[in-house]
This record gives structure tokens, sequence and C-alpha cells, in this order.
């Protein structure tokens, strides 16, 4: 496994942005009983979620809130050393979007910059890389931007997504601190079961035609085209009850980490179901365990840091505060990281 | 132990009687991905058993699901 310990980095702000356009789950999805609606927001959480109008893309929230981050802490775009773009809903095939964003942000040419395509892990993975280029690359600065609109790859009658896929991007300085401070982190992998969570066409191994982009009803009783998300859920479930927590279990222990002294845990917000679950298992107080969820869905790789903005923005918490982050899902792919905030800067959450 | 597992799936697919080994899962009123998903997670607190899609797809009545989350273990 990927693991390592990074020193002298940190997180020195994380700014995010959603669409205005909001799918209130009780209100919505006219084909599903008001009591099948009432369970499904109690058992997932997600009172509401943003969905993205046609026109916006994930680069859009990423690069409002990569603007609303540098005007918060009076940070020179120019001062960039690298981009990451982590997403699965970038604007083009081809180039990387994070080219694009380059030249929208103002930031030198003397920049790396490129795409990640990952998921729910793609926060911890772009953590990582991050941390990578300044310990090992020696550059300052990377801005690590991680943002879906996953509302669009969801088939807006499929029961088994309808309710949860909301769109987020956020945008994250990650820079290098003299003074003593370090991230520790796992990185894993399980492609076996690769088609649990998968938009099975649309790519090159089974190319769109008419007959992928037929919506169809499936043997799991959900209603979607090949080019929809189709999602296992009973299996992801498993895999995040079992995998996920050993994970977590087996980093808490390799690194000697005191679960009481660890202040808040923030985890890819799925459903309040799984990550209820997580945090018992864990032996986590409810009250250390943070959430975005209810307002809005599962945003893919921009739930950790929409799930940190929401709470760090709007309250200036005094002194470090030791979180444990965990990532997990399509690939499989999981990731567990504990960071030092201190006095991060968070600007309230902007509306695209 | 059994009787315990029986009156929490009962719970769950909120049923107005209780539950007997012989009856169909499928036919249950409550039975639905959202019950599916729950009984995993009750037998995975409170049995210590572990219940896959693979597993699920073997098992048609109450009968079978007690069977599997109480079978001895070699």
């Amino acid at each position: 496994m990927a693991r390592t310990s990074f020193s002298n980095i940190c997180i020195s702000g994380i700014a995010a942005a959603v669409p205005k356009g909001v799918v209130n789950n009780l209100d919505a999805h006219p084909f599903i009983s008001p009591d099948e609606k009432q369970k499904t927001v109690k058992l997932t959480g997600m009172l509401e979620y943003r969905k993205a109008s046609s026109e916006i893309c994930a680069s859009d929230l990423c690069l409002k809130a990569a603007t609303d981050l540098f005007a918060a802490m009076n940070f020179d775009p120019l001062d960039v050393n690298a981009i990451i773009f982590v997403t699965q809903t970038p604007d083009y095939r081809m180039p990387s979007t994070a080219c694009v964003l380059q030249n929208k942000l103002g930031c030198s040419q003397s920049t790396l910059a490129f795409d990640i395509n990952l998921g729910c892990s793609g926060f911890v993975y772009g953590l990582y890389t991050s941390a990578s280029f300044i310990a090992g690359g020696g550059l300052d600065n990377v801005l690590l931007l991680c943002g879906d609109t996953q509302s669009k790859l969801s088939y807006e009658k499929d029961k088994n997504v309808c309710f949860i896929m909301g769109d987020a991007g956020t945008a994250t300085l990650v820079s290098k601190r003299k003074v003593s401070s370090h991230i520790n982190m796992v990185l894993m992998t399980d492609g076996s079961r690769y088609d649990k969570l998968i938009v099975p066409a649309g790519g090159f191994r089974l190319p769109s035609t008419a007959e992928t982009r037929e919506v169809k009803k499936e043997p799991d009783g959900g209603i979607r085209s090949q080019e929809h998300v189709h999602m296992e859920g009973m299996d992801i479930f498993n895999f995040s009850s079992i995998d996920v927590v050993n994970t977590i279990k087996g980093f808490l222990e390799e690194y000697r980490i005191d679960i009481e002294k660890i202040d808040y845990l923030v985890l890819h917000q799925a459903n309040k179901f799984m990550t209820d679950k997580i945090a018992r298992k864990l032996k986590f107080q409810p009250e250390k365990v943070l959430y975005s969820l209810e307002r809005f869905g599962n945003t893919s790789c921009a739930s950790i840091p929409l799930t940190i903005a929401h709470h760090f923005s709007g309250q200036r918490e005094a002194g470090i505060k030791h979180c444990l982050l965990s990532g997990f899902g399509v690939g499989l792919s999981w990731g567990v990281a504990d960071v030092f905030l201190d006095e991060i800067c968070c600007p309230p959450i902007a509306e695209v | 132990m059994k009787e315990r597992f029986l009156e929490l799936l009962a719970e769950i697919v909120e049923a107005d009687s209780p539950l007997t080994v012989e009856m169909v899962l499928e036919d249950l009123d409550g039975w639905d991905s959202l019950a599916i998903l729950s009984m995993i997670s009750m037998v995975d607190d409170e049995f210590g058993v572990f219940i896959t899609q693979k597993d699920l797809k073997n098992m048609v009545t109450v009968g079978d699901l007690v069977a599997f989350v109480f079978k001895p273990l070699n």
C-alpha cells in the first residue's frame, strides 16, 4: 500500500462553490411515493443537493472556489506551482481541464497542471500527490481542485442514485510550511471490484452508440442507460463497513493515533447510513463527525473539502484541529489521512 | 438469539405481526433495497456476521436468512 508521512506541509485554506439549483428530495422525484421518499431521506440523511445547469461545469465551480480562496488569503495566483484538478466530469476528453484553469486563474506558465480521474477517494489521493510534489519536487504551493457535476452522470429516474448525487467544486491550498506540521496517509486500490460503481459505456472499452444511450429498466430495478452511473449499493456498503473500516483501524494503529485526541472525523459523504456505520465501528463520538450531506448530498471528490469548508467557514476555530479524513468509493479506491488544520482559511461557500 | 433476530428483522420490514421462518422474503411488504441495507447492517452490528449480495441471492425464505446468520463456524 502507498503509505507515508509528510513533514512541514499544511493545508492553509479550503473554499467551495456549489450550483444555485437546489433539488429537494421530498419535493422532487414525482415517480416515487411520498412514503418511500421519506424513508430514503431518513436513511441517506440527504434532504437536498445542488444540481448544475447545463452550462456549468465542475471546472467553473472550482474556478469560483479558487478565486474566492485567493481573495480571502490575499494570495497571488503567480505563486501557485502546480494545479491538480481531480474530477470525473472534465470539460473535455482532451486537453486536461487543469490546463484550461491555469490560464483562467492567471497562473504562470511555469505551473504543472493536469487532471486526475478519481471520485470519492480523489481528495485524499490529490492531497498525497500535492504533498509529494512539495516534499520531493521542491514546490511551495499546490492548488488542489476537486469537483464534479455527477448529477449529469446519473439518470434522474434511477432510484439508486437520484437522491444522492450532488454537484460541487472546491479549491484547497497545500503549502510548504517551516513550522513543524505533518500529514500521515495511506492509499489503497481494488480493481477486482471496478464494476461496482461505474459508467459502463462512452469510453473506449464500450464506445457510445444509440444502444448504449438507450434508457432501460435493469434487473436491479434501477432505470438507466449504459452511459449513466451504475452503483451496486450493497457491495459498496459492505466495502465501506469492512475494507474501509479495517484500513482506518490499521492506520490508527500504525501511526499510534489515539482516537480520543482526534477533534474531527471527516468521511466521504456517501450517505449517512454508511458514514454513521463507519463512525460507530471505529467508536467515534457522534459529535466529532462532520457532515455536509444533508444540504449537499454526495459530492464525489469534493465531499471532504466541502464538509471542512461547510464547518469552518463562518466560524474561526482557535487552535490546531486534528482531523482524520477518509475518502472511499469508485475504483474501488480509498485512502486515509490525518491532518492538522491550524486556523485554516475557509471563506463562505459560494453559489454559481 | 434467533428470536431476537426475528424481532429486529420484523422492525426493519415494519411487519404488523411476528415473522415466521416459512415466510418468503420477497413477499414481505417492507422488503426493499433500504430494508436489505438495514438488515445487512443489523446482522453485522448485532451478530458479527457479514452478508454479501451473492449470499443474499441464494436466500428465499426468512428461514434461509436465519440459517445463514446462525450457521456454525467451521
